[in-house]
Formats: structure tokens, C-alpha cells, sequence
């Protein structure tokens, strides 16, 4: 037999990837041999290399005065934006998909890898890429440059929120991988993620062209306060992302919510702290200043988004079961006092709306601040915070008791059904009164009370937020709704309490099970 | 070494019968171990442990559950209710600890594109932790074992059936482990494939100690390598213990003595057949050409005393012989085919 082919001097480069991903080693190894990546590559290059020559010859003497760079760049931008908005994130869509269909899955999720460490090196290894398509691009990019007609900050901007999108783009991809094993679900996945793409690509292509005729804006602070804004966010679902694709590859009695809460949790803390920076900043260092009417506007925007992202959120922490798993108890943290402050992050039904109350709370204790601290704040806005804070408990409060109910008649209830019956629940009530109410309206006297609308939260938010009614019935359905909260509150306290005092109790390790029966021969 | 002597080991034996002692852990175990799909008991209270250096054949028929709590004893599923445990570490709330020393081989496993066999390993070491020299080590290990160190620059996708069963064995031994769960083996391998896999197993029970739980349908085989078994069927145990255990039980459920025998003779089938139903502890006498097989309860004398008449009465036997009961002949005895 042969010798051992691993040379025992390893290579500085080979020792060096002992500090890597071990997922980041095998992919460039297979990503640098793939037909795949080569045919990009050349591809890439060869399209450069056209697009250089035949512009040259197109432009003529005209190289020599005219400021021509700018479309050279555009040219090479667009070579570049398929490769990255389009390749690298459908590559690493397909290579996390390709773990399941090519049934290598199951042996690479009982080694000792992480989850977290499979979906960063799955990454990693789409930024290898990235770093590798821009390299090859860069010499042309130059090119472009010496050629006049651009200048360094406008291709320094585009090719890094370029570079910055991609990697947001991979983080959907892989997120988006891990959300279907079903056959027919992955070929939806894949045609959604490829029309997604196309779409992106198209966007970027359209938002460089026109940067590039009309100007970025550079010059503005306001332009600067707006990436800073939008990378922090970016930054935060990027990390949001990556903690859904590794929830969805963590073992099932492992704790795969603490991370997604957590993450969630960060998004609504940062878009606190920049508007509270916009309230105690705002008109200096070139923030925007927010005061009056734009003041209501913002606080308004605020409350929907802050909304619509508490009640997904609250929605899947709320259906989650109650029960918490042997590892996970085990996991936490010796402190009580930790525990208890934990508590509402870690995973489980009552414990989820204890997070989403606590989450809503703080969103309208700030929106009520905001109107004490800067009296110009419309009451509408608060009482439409107030209409928000009240809907998001009822309905993922009735979700929570849902699910409950369903899990303890059958085993098979999944968190999934509750949420989707909770989402059919919340458009039947929108659409019931208005169906009602317009078969009503052929009556002589129909009744257009707002309480007669108040199961729909949209309509009834509306009329909060924009005054078409007045404080006494305003009032009235604050009232109503209050009580709702209040009964939803009440019907999963019990659960609340139990999924807190669960975790405050501090973890004992059950007794060896003695087996009831040891089978020998029968 | 465990209380189980070495020489217990040896292919196509039965082990020594020396009982583990109570106190000795065992390297692996189901522990009332239930795993339902919603109405399917696909595993129902199945209860049996093994010790250090034992090689379980795990039998049933398809969908009796043995895929399901291998599964879980792999880490990969949960059970509904029980526990399965390797080295006294749970698969339910010990995992992480349970896969570095536990090795899976699941019966389809798929590899990936443009890597060789030496990078399919090498990923397979760093992905359990290993590094350095300690890395270059176990991939050497491995290839050295499995025998495939000409062959460590060709593509994994370009192997045959029997190669890749032989690598996905080397990237189960790749850390090392002590436990190795085998599911089907040496399905679809061609007969010169399947020796050598059974060689190679053969090799980790003898040289290098390892409890080996394996599964197969080819039961003739799996009676060469195991040295005990456990038969499963719609999810429950009907039978487990050392091989000789589960033949003696057949026997004993047979009746005590009865066995099967079979001669041969040169010509007059039909008179042997008429001359053995005269004879006593003779039962269930059958026919095929010049062989005849029947049931006798009597001990040896009795046989020596039958074959001495027969050939007395003019008897013209080329052969006559006992049949050796094996596992299929258990698996058949035992299991009800039925079908879930």
C-alpha cells in the first residue's frame, strides 16, 4: 500500500486554515474547482475585456478629451453586479439547499459544528467569492477611472453598498435555504429567490445609473445620516437573518428562539435610539430636526413599523410550546436574578407575549414620553399607539391561547398552524364588519358606529390616527379595546406566570430513569 | 480491556459467554425508547443496551423501526418519550457530547461535488475539532484503514458503491469514535464489496475495540460479524441477546431436541420417504428430488440409531445431515411480518 498522501510538513497556508471555518476551507476548495465559478470568472473577464476594447474603438479619438470613464464604469458595473447580486447569493442559496438534496446533511449536523458555525462558513465562503469576482474587476475599474468622467468617492460608494448588498442578499439567500426541505416548497424558494434577485439587480443597476447622473449626494449631511441609519439596520436584520437560518438548522429540543428574540429585540432598541438621537440631536451635526407635524409623522411611522415588527415577532414567540426542554433549562444562566430578567428571551408560548407585551409597552411608554417631553406630539398619535399596544395583545394573545388549546387536544398542532390560524383569524375579523357593513348599507339606517367596526384593527386605527371621530367615541373604543387586552391578558396569565416562575426556578438534573422493563429474549 | 473477554470476537463465533457485570457501563443503550408519527408506533418501548467491544446486529424487516431508533440514538431525532444513551451520555439533553464519540452511517449518504477523498476527510477532521498534526493524523488513520490512500486524489462523485460505502466508513471513524451506528451497510454492494466491508467492520470489533450496532437485511452475513442481535418488528423488540441465546430460545420454543434433518440418497426417494414416517421421533417428512427433509425430536443416540436402520433396510444414502438453525432461520421464526 501507498503512503499517507498528507504531506507531514504541512504548508504555512494549510496550517494557517486550522483558525478557519472549517465549512469556508471545503467550499473555496470545491468552489475554486467548480465549472461553475471558472465559466464566471472568464466569463466576467471576457465580458470586461469586450466591453473595454469595443469602447475604446467605439469612442475613437475621443478617449483622448472626452470624459468618458463613467460609462466605461457602468459597463463594468454591470459585468460585476450579475456576478455579485446575482451568482454569489443564488450560490449560496443552492449551497445550503444542496446539503439536503445531495443527503449530506444528516452527517455534517452530528459532527461537532455548530449551526452558527455552518451558515457563517457558508457565508464567509460567498464573501471569498465576492472578494474574488471584485479583485478580478478592479484593473478594468481602474481603467475607467484614468479614462476621466468619475471620480474615487463615487466608486469607492457604489462599489461598497454594492459589496454590502451582496452580503445582505447571501443572508436572505441562506436564510431563505433553510426554510423549506419539501421538494415542491425548495423549487418555490428557488424561483422566488431567483425573481427576487433579478429584481435586485435590476435596482441596483437603476439606483447606480442614476446616482451617477444626477449625483449621490455627497455633499449633503443628511446623505450621510441616511447610511449611517441604513447600514446600522442593515447590520441588525443582517444578524436578525443569520439568527432565523441557524434557528432553522438548530436541533428541535435545543433553544432555536432566544436568538431570533434577541436579534428582534436589537432592531427596536436601535430604531429607539436613533429617533431619541433625532429628538435630542435633531437641527445639529446636520440631523434633520423633528419637531411639529414632523415630529407626528415620525412618531406615527414609527408606531405602524415598530407594530408590524412586534406583532411577527410576538406572533412567533406567543405560539411557540410552553414547554422548556431539559437542554435548554440547562443552559441557562446559575443567577436567578438573570434568569428572571432572561426570561422573556427564552423560548416558549407564555414567555414570548410576556416579550411582546414588554416590547409593546416600552414602544408606547416612549410614544406618551415623547408627547410629555415635546408637548407638540398630537394626542391622535397616542391614542393610536395606545389602539397598536391594544390589537397586538388581543390578537397574538388569542393566538397564544390557540395554540394552548390545540396542542394539549392534539399532538400534531405545530406552532405553524397556530400562526397561520391567527393570520385568518385577523383578516376574517378586518373583512367581516366591512362585508357586514356593506350588505348593511342598503338598509335605510345602517349602522356605521366605529364600534361596529372595532374587530377590524385597520379601519379602526385609521379613524383613531386621523380624527374622524370624536374623543368621546375615540374613548369608547380605546375602552373596548382595553377590556380585550385586558381579557387576553387574563385568559394567558396563568401560562405567563407559569413560563416566568419556570425559568426562576433554578435547574436540577433529573434522576438516572431506572427502565421499567429490560427486554431479553421474549 | 471490559469484561468481555478478546477472543469473544472473532468472526463467525459466538462470544464467550461471560455476563458484563452489572456495575460496567454500557457503551450504548435504549432506554424505553418510543418514537411515534402521529398515529405510527414506529418505535414502541424498545429496551436494550450493549457493552464495550460487542457488535449488535440490529434485524427487522423494512419499517419495523430500526432506521428510526438508530436516528435517534444518532442524535439526529428525538424520541416521544424514553431515552437512548451512549457511554451514559443522553442523546436528548447531551448531544453535543454524545456525537464526538458516537459515529453514524446512515444507508444512503450523499458526497459532494469536485472533492477528492483526502479533502472529504480532511473537512470531515476539522469539522469534529481536530487541527494540525492531530488533523493530518486522523486523515492518515483513516485512509490507512480503509485502504484507500492510492485513491486519496480521486473525486468522491467519480467512486463505485463499494468505495463509497468504504469512505463513508472512514469519515465515521474519523474522530475517533467508540460507538459506531451502522444502518444497512452493505446495501447494494456487490458480493467481492461486501466481504471487504464485512472485513473491515470484522477489524474495528477485533483490533480496535469498537461497539459496533449495525443493521442489515443480509442476515447470513450479519451472523458472521455479530456476536449478538436484537429483532425488532412494528416497532418492538421480540427477541435480543447473544446470538446462541436467540437460537437456544427458538429451539426451546421449537421443543427441546427438535431438529431438521436432511438426506440424500442415490435412487428410491419415495421408499426412504414411506421407511422414515415408520420410524420413531420422525415428523414432516418432505421431498425434492433425491433430498428428503424431516423433523426429528431424538437426541444423537436416537439419530445414529436411525441412520444404522436405514441403511440396514437397504437405504442408499449419499448424505445425511442436520441443518444448522441460523439468524435468518431466527428472523423467520421470530418475526410475524407484519407491516406498519
Amino acid at each position: 500500500m501507498s503512503g499517507p498522501p498528507v504531506a507531514a510538513d504541512a504548508s504555512i497556508i494549510e496550517r494557517a486554515s486550522d483558525w478557519l471555518n472549517p465549512i469556508l476551507v471545503k467550499e473555496t476548495r470545491q468552489s475554486l474547482k467548480s465549472r461553475q465559478f471558472m465559466a464566471t470568472f472568464f466569463l466576467m473577464l471576457t465580458a470586461a475585456w469586450l466591453i473595454s476594447v469595443f469602447g475604446i474603438v467605439i469612442s475613437g479619438a475621443g478617449v483622448e478629451y472626452r470624459a468618458i470613464g463613467g460609462a466605461f464604469f457602468f459597463f463594468y458595473y454591470v459585468v460585476l453586479s450579475v456576478a455579485i447580486f446575482l451568482i454569489v447569493p443564488f450560490g449560496a442559496f443552492r449551497s445550503l439547499l444542496s446539503e439536503r438534496d445531495l443527503h449530506t446533511w444528516e452527517v455534517l449536523s452530528i459532527t461537532t459544528l455548530k449551526p452558527r458555525q455552518i451558515v457563517w462558513g457558508k457565508f464567509a465562503s460567498a464573501v471569498v467569492q465576492l472578494f474574488i469576482y471584485y479583485s478580478a474587476i478592479t484593473p478594468f475599474i481602474a481603467f475607467a477611472k484614468l479614462l476621466n468622467g468619475i471620480d474615487v468617492p463615487t466608486i469607492a460608494f457604489v462599489l461598497v453598498a454594492s459589496m454590502l448588498g451582496s452580503m445582505v442578499l447571501t443572508l436572505v439567500a441562506l436564510t431563505a435555504s433553510t426554510l423549506g426541505s419539501q421538494r415542491y416548497w425548495q423549487v418555490f424558494l428557488t424561483l422566488g429567490m431567483l425573481g427576487g434577485l433579478l429584481m435586485c439587480l435590476f435596482f441596483a443597476l437603476t439606483r447606480v445609473g442614476a446616482g451617477m447622473q444626477f449625483g449621490f449626494g455627497f455633499d449633503e449631511p443628511g446623505f450621510w445620516w441616511a447610511i449611517a441609519v441604513m447600514i446600522s439596520f442593515v447590520a441588525a436584520y443582517g444578524l436578525l437573518l443569520l439568527q432565523i437560518a441557524i434557528a432553522q438548522l438548530t436541533f428541535d429540543a435545543d433553544n432555536r428562539s432566544s436568538g431570533i428574540r434577541l436579534a428582534a429585540a436589537g432592531i427596536f432598541w436601535l430604531a429607539l435610539l436613533w429617533f431619541l438621537a433625532l429628538l435630542l440631536f435633531g437641527g445639529t451635526a446636520g440631523l434633520p430636526s423633528a419637531t411639529g407635524g414632523v415630529l407626528n409623522g415620525m412618531l406615527m411611522t414609527f408606531t405602524i413599523l415598530s407594530g408590524i415588527h412586534w406583532f411577527m415577532f410576538g406572533l412567533f414567540a406567543a405560539t411557540e410550546p410552553d414547554v422548556l426542554s431539559r437542554r435548554v433549562r440547562r443552559d441557562l444562566g446559575r443567577l436567578g436574578l438573570f434568569r428572571v430578567l432572561a426570561a422573556p428571551f427564552v423560548p416558549g408560548g407564555g414567555r414570548g407575549l410576556v416579550y411582546l407585551i414588554g416590547h409593546m409597552s416600552i414602544l408606547l411608554a416612549f410614544v406618551i414620553g415623547a408627547s410629555l417631553m415635546f408637548g407638540t406630539v398630537d394626542e391622535l398619535t397616542v391614542r393610536f399607539a395606545m389602539g397598536v399596544w391594544c390589537y397586538s395583545v388581543i390578537f397574538i394573545g388569542l393566538g397564544a391561547a390557540l395554540s394552548r388549546v390545540a396542542r394539549s387536544v392534539s399532538g400534531d398542532f405545530r406552532p405553524s398552524h397556530a400562526r397561520v390560524l391567527t393570520m385568518l383569524f385577523l383578516a376574517v375579523a378586518s373583512i367581516l364588519p366591512q362585508t357586514l357593513y356593506f350588505l348593511d348599507r342598503f338598509r335605510a339606517n345602517p349602522n356605521d358606529s366605529p364600534v361596529y367596526f372595532i374587530s377590524d384593527p385597520f379601519s379602526t386605527l385609521y379613524r383613531l390616527r386621523e380624527g374622524s371621530i370624536n374623543t368621546q367615541q375615540s374613548n369608547l373604543l380605546l375602552f373596548v379595546l382595553g377590556i380585550g387586552a385586558v381579557v387576553s391578558l387574563v385568559v394567558n396569565l396563568r401560562a405567563m406566570l407559569a413560563g416566568m416562575s419556570d425559568v426562576a426556578r433554578p435547574y436540577v438534573p433529573p434522576a438516572p430513569a431506572v427502565p421499567r422493563e429490560v427486554i431479553r429474549i421474549v | 480491556m471490559n469484561m468481555i473477554a478478546a477472543e469473544s470476537f472473532a468472526v463467525g463465533s459466538t462470544p464467550v459467554e461471560e455476563v458484563p457485570e452489572d456495575d460496567l457501563q454500557p457503551a450504548f443503550e435504549f432506554r424505553n425508547l418510543h418514537r411515534f408519527f402521529g398515529k405510527l408506533k414506529a418505535v414502541n418501548n424498545v429496551t436494550f443496551k450493549a457493552y464495550p467491544g460487542q457488535v449488535v446486529g440490529f434485524i427487522g424487516p423494512n419499517g419495523a423501526g430500526k432506521t428510526t431508533s438508530m436516528r435517534v440514538l444518532a442524535t439526529l431525532d428525538l424520541p416521544t418519550a424514553g431515552d437512548a444513551f451512549v457511554e451514559g451520555l443522553s442523546v436528548v439533553d447531551d448531544p453535543d457530547n454524545v456525537r464526538r464519540i458516537m459515529g453514524f452511517m446512515p444507508d444512503a449518504f450523499g458526497t459532494y461535488p469536485n472533492v477528492n477523498i483526502v479533502e472529504y476527510l480532511d473537512f470531515y477532521s476539522r469539522a469534529y475539532g481536530f487541527t494540525g498534526r492531530q488533523r493530518r493524523d486522523a486523515v492518515d488513520r483513516v485512509l490507512t484503514f480503509t485502504d484507500l490512500s492510492r485513491l486519496a486524489e480521486k473525486p468522491i462523485d467519480t467512486l463505485s458503491k463499494g468505495l463509497s460505502q468504504r469512505l463513508g466508513l472512514g469519515r465515521t471513524l474519523i474522530h475517533d469514535p467508540h460507538v459506531l451506528i451502522l444502518d444497512e451497510p452493505a446495501a447494494g454492494l456487490d458480493p467481492r464489496a461486501r466481504v471487504e466491508l464485512r472485513e473491515l467492520i470484522h477489524l474495528l470489533a477485533v483490533n480496535l475495540k469498537k461497539t459496533i450496532l449495525i443493521s442489515s437485511h443480509i442476515l447470513t452475513e450479519l451472523s458472521e460479524i455479530c456476536d449478538s442481535a436484537a429483532i425488532i418488528e412494528a416497532g418492538k423488540i421480540l427477541a435480543c441477546g447473544t446470538v446462541t441465546e436467540i437460537m437456544q430460545t427458538l429451539s426451546d420454543r421449537r421443543g427441546r431436541g427438535t431438529a431438521t434433518l436432511t438426506v440424500r440418497v442415490l435412487q428410491g426417494a419415495e421408499a426412504l420417504e414411506r421407511l422414515l414416517l415408520q420410524q420413531p421421533f420422525v415428523g414432516l417428512v418432505s421431498t425434492a428430488g433425491s433430498t428428503l427433509s424431516f423433523q426429528f425430536e431424538g437426541d444423537d443416540r436416537a439419530r445414529v440409531a436411525l441412520l444404522k436402520r436405514l441403511v440396514d433396510q437397504g437405504a442408499q444414502i449419499v448424505e445425511f445431515s442436520g441443518k444448522t438453525e441460523n439468524l435468518e432461520d431466527a428472523f423467520m421464526a421470530i418475526t410475524e411480518g407484519i407491516m406498519q
